[in-house]
């Protein structure tokens, strides 16, 4: 017990940190639930109106794969179908950056040493941020939950969808408290734990490219994004799923509390090796520095990209085996069939997800900033410019190369596949990279927030973030009118908006480079630190 | 020849909070200045000014002959710092972080930097990350010594260093001195400031209190007298030269300005001195004196700021 020693004041310090930020995500993800329960209850009022559109769109296989089968029936149906992924990943997120920010971050940032030689037990810190996150998650269950049933949801269901999402939330917080105690820096433990995320919504996309039921289908009980699912809130509610759940998020925080038992203060599970004792020839300017800061979670990216882009395309043709009709939806997708489609829209999908990695990279000098590396920099003779922009290059190429790399891997083993590599491989690379002037877009929104007002930018790039992916849900499913989804970059290269124009590329990325600029010139005029 | 540094009412406010008021900051080129005041005085937040990486509100500031926002990377080439708190990129080896700053700065001394290494004992191949607090602050501080830099700028450099390290360090001060460089030392360590300045400046709350040699400082601080008499003059009570005066039987022991010194020991002398010793005040005397009375600016400060004003008109 004495390990324990002190969580309860460190609860109130995590819970006075997180003031702003902690309820705000609360109200944003439980809002973002409740909107996509309406906007099915008006779309679809009628159980035919929602028969018709399960056939029409969500019969679609690449549809299945990308988002999972409907599992149960009427609105509540429609609305676990839809939030089920996005909200695992939300969640998970929210997860993730609570528990690294609180342990490791704590403990690289030299914190946590002040706070131990208090009367602070060894696993406080890790216990304080736990019992936070984990019941911030049943708050928004709880608040999810109400807002579902007052939609006229049944309530059970209702709740048993709310919990499910905070159990998946359960799980990541246990995900990141684990790589927070293996890894030695934050930067990696919030790499692995995404990674993890990422790979959970890989699995359960595998699971589904036979819509439910191909040979593929047991994957689902390999993730929690599938778990999710498994729990079929509005039909058999099978509320022994939610064991599954308490076990992995049991055995994971379990093992975090016994390596931080077997481990320094300030150390990882691995020893730090020597290293050389003077620079090699290219460490030499500020570019290179930035590279040698970022290569490992670039390259962590686009080999990540290039995995899912062989795995995705030669998963898709089978996607048409499947064999689906094909509904409206392809027809205005301008395919030919459902393996197409997906294609196209796990293109799209990426790139919005790589939104998240050039806000991570556009940042980071930010992090550099109030951590006192940028004193350190900005005093030898490198200019505020200079430094920021070997950042910038670095999101700008970064993205490049992840987007290439997923349209090359995909449109190859999709074009092997068909016989079509020659119409499918450019097809592909080109699809992919006209992508990138939205995701630029959103970097260089980061990019003027960190120049104009730095305290904020962290919280409002990843706002930011959260609106360009609830516009384009709410947009999908006719809740956010064109005028209003127009405000996403996205919109302009979203494949249903046909080819993105060459104009629409080309503007999006004058208006990348005109908010970097911006940003730049802010930078150049505002104080450091 | 021009200052090296030349700062004159200076302010910083971070929105409503002013942090400096009308400081002045003047360091001689060749010259080791000690820029001294209590904890959240304003030292690290003026050379952060120094170094442009804040605006100042207003004042007037020469570094090296330019500005030090507009200027800031052309003057940079001729600076080298050590912050108060080093941070470093924790993945790179000190040894590789001197490299990259020295290039950065446009070149080092490279047999410099290996002696300085010896001399220092930091280990070059470990990761930034494993470093302690002290072997931080030597990469700093290797790292500032073995450039090429006119001006120096040290942040409370040795705070975190052994005593032996602390010594090493004089030692080099006393070498880039020789050497004609530029040093400005925030320290907070007295006898360091003593054994290698030539002249200090004190702030206190954002505002310079005294500046000078420390002769001058020295001069303008009150002399403790003891004194065994044959009989006590009445006189001495009467006196307002004389000042925290205690009397044991015949034993005196008061403070004296010291230009009032001779009046007050004729009037020592008229009851028969068997016995006397007079010592200046103790470099730490003089700080104290100058970091306490807090909540007064130097106009209405009594004894201490009647000084800084005198000394500010006479000192230069
Ligand atoms: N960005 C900022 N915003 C608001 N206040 C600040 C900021 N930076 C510094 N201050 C305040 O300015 C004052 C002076 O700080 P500074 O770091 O310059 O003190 P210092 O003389 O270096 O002290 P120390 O001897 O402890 O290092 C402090 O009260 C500090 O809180
Ligand atoms: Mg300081």
């Amino acid at each position: 017990m004495t390990q324990l020693a002190g969580t309860g004041a460190l609860i109130r310090l995590v819970l006075r940190r997180d003031r702003l930020i902690l309820p705000l995500w609360i109200v944003l993800v439980t809002a973002f639930f409740a909107g996509t329960a309406s906007s099915f209850a008006t779309a679809y009022p009628t159980l035919q109106a929602q028969q018709d559109f399960i056939d029409n769109v969500v019969s679609n296989p690449a549809v299945v794969a990308l988002i999972g089968p409907v599992l149960d029936p009427g609105v509540g149906g429609l609305t676990a179908w839809r939030i089920g992924t996005v909200g695992s990943v939300v969640v998970g997120l929210i997860a993730i950056l609570a528990v690294v920010r609180h342990t490791r971050t704590e403990e690289v940032e030299g914190r946590q040493e002040l706070a131990r030689a208090a009367v602070v037990g060894r696993s406080a810190h890790l216990t304080a941020v736990l019992a936070v996150v984990g019941a911030g998650m049943l708050v928004m269950a709880a608040l999810t939950g109400l807002a579902l049933a007052a939609q006229g949801l049944p309530a059970s269901g209702a709740f048993a969808l709310a919990l499910a999402l905070a159990a998946v939330g359960w799980v990541f917080a246990g995900v990141a408290a684990l790589a927070a105690e293996i890894c030695s820096t934050n930067r990696a433990a919030s790499g692995v734990s995404v990674a993890v995320l990422a790979l959970a919504v890989v699995v359960r996309m595998g699971a589904d490219v036979g819509a439910g039921a191909g040979p593929t289908a047991w994957l689902a009980w390999l993730t929690p994004t599938g778990w999710l699912q498994q729990v079929l809130p509005f039909s058999e509610q099978r509320w022994w799923v939610f064991l599954l759940f308490l076990i992995v998020t049991a055995a994971l925080v379990g093992a975090a509390y016994a390596v931080r038992d077997r481990r320094d203060i300030r150390a990882g599970l691995l020893a730090d090796r020597l290293g050389p004792a003077h620079a090699g020839p290219g460490l030499s300017s500020v570019f290179a520095l930035t590279w040698r800061q970022n290569r490992g979670l670039l390259l962590a990216v686009v080999i990540g990209y290039g995995l899912l882009g062989l795995l995705m395309g030669s998963a898709a043709p089978g996607v048409a085996q499947a064999g689906a009709q094909l509904g409206p939806f392809l027809a205005r997708l301008g395919v030919a069939n459902g393996a197409e489609a997906l294609v196209i829209l796990l293109i799209y999908v990426f790139a919005e997800v790589l939104a998240a990695y050039a806000i991570m990279v556009t940042l980071r000098p930010r992090s550099d900033e109030t951590g006192g590396l940028a004193f350190v920099l900005l005093a030898t003779p490198t200019s505020r410019t200079r430094w920021a922009l070997s950042q910038f290059v670095i999101v700008v190429l970064g993205t490049a190369a992840a987007m290439l790399v997923r349209g090359v891997t995909i449109g190859l083993t999709y074009g092997l596949a068909t016989g079509d590599l020659a119409g499918q491989l450019p097809a592909a690379v080109g699809s992919a990279l006209a992508k990138l002037p939205a995701v630029w877009v959103v970097a260089g929104v980061a990019a003027l927030l960190f120049g104009l007002v730095p305290r904020l930018s962290v919280a409002l790039s990843w706002a930011v973030f959260v609106i360009v992916l609830a516009l384009e849900i709410g947009w999908e499913f006719g809740s956010v009118p064109d005028a209003v989804f127009a405000a996403s970059p996205f919109s302009y290269v979203f494949p249903l908006s046909g080819q993105a124009s060459l104009s629409a590329v080309l503007g999006l990325t004058l208006v990348a480079a005109v908010l970097g600029a911006g940003g730049l010139l802010a930078l150049r005029r505002r104080d450091i630190g | 020849m021009s200052d090296a540094v030349d700062v004159r009412g200076l302010t910083k406010s971070f929105g409503s909070t002013s942090v400096l008021s009308d400081l002045n900051l003047s360091v001689g080129s060749g010259e080791v200045h000690g820029f001294l005041g209590p904890n959240g005085a304003g030292k690290s937040t003026t050379i952060r000014v120094l170094l442009g990486l804040i605006r100042p509100t207003s004042g007037t500031i020469s570094l090296l002959g330019g500005d030090p926002w507009s200027d800031a990377v052309e003057l940079h080439r001729r600076i080298a710092y050590v912050p108060g708190d080093v941070t470093l990129w924790p993945n790179l080896t000190g040894g590789e972080i001197i490299d990259l700053l020295a290039r950065l700065r446009g070149g080092l001394d490279a047999a410099r930097r290996d002696a300085l290494i010896e001399r220092f004992e930091l280990d070059p191949q470990k990761k930034a990350r494993t470093y302690s607090t002290g072997n931080r602050q030597k990469v700093a501080l290797v790292s500032a010594l073995s450039s090429r830099a006119d001006l120096l700028i040290l942040d409370e450099p040795t705070s975190g260093l052994d005593p032996l390290m602390e010594r090493t360090f004089r030692e080099c001060l006393t070498e880039e001195k020789s050497a004609g460089r530029t040093v400005l030392l925030s320290s907070h360590i007295l006898s360091e400031v003593e054994a290698a300045c030539d002249r200090v400046t004190i702030i206190r709350k954002g505002r310079t209190v005294e500046t000078g040699t420390l002769a001058q400082l020295r001069h303008l601080t009150r002399t403790t007298i003891e004194a065994e008499l044959t009989t006590v003059p009445a006189q001495l009570h009467a006196d307002p030269d004389i000042h925290d005066l205690t009397v044991e039987r015949t034993t005196v022991r008061c403070q004296v300005e010291p230009h009032r010194m001779d009046a007050v020991l004729r009037i020592l002398l008229e009851g028969g001195v068997r016995n006397l010793v007079a010592h200046p005040p103790t470099l730490e005397d003089l700080f104290l004196e100058h970091y306490q009375n807090a909540g007064a600016g130097p106009a209405e400060a009594g004894h201490g700021g009647q000084h800084s004003q005198h000394l500010e008109r006479t000192a230069r």
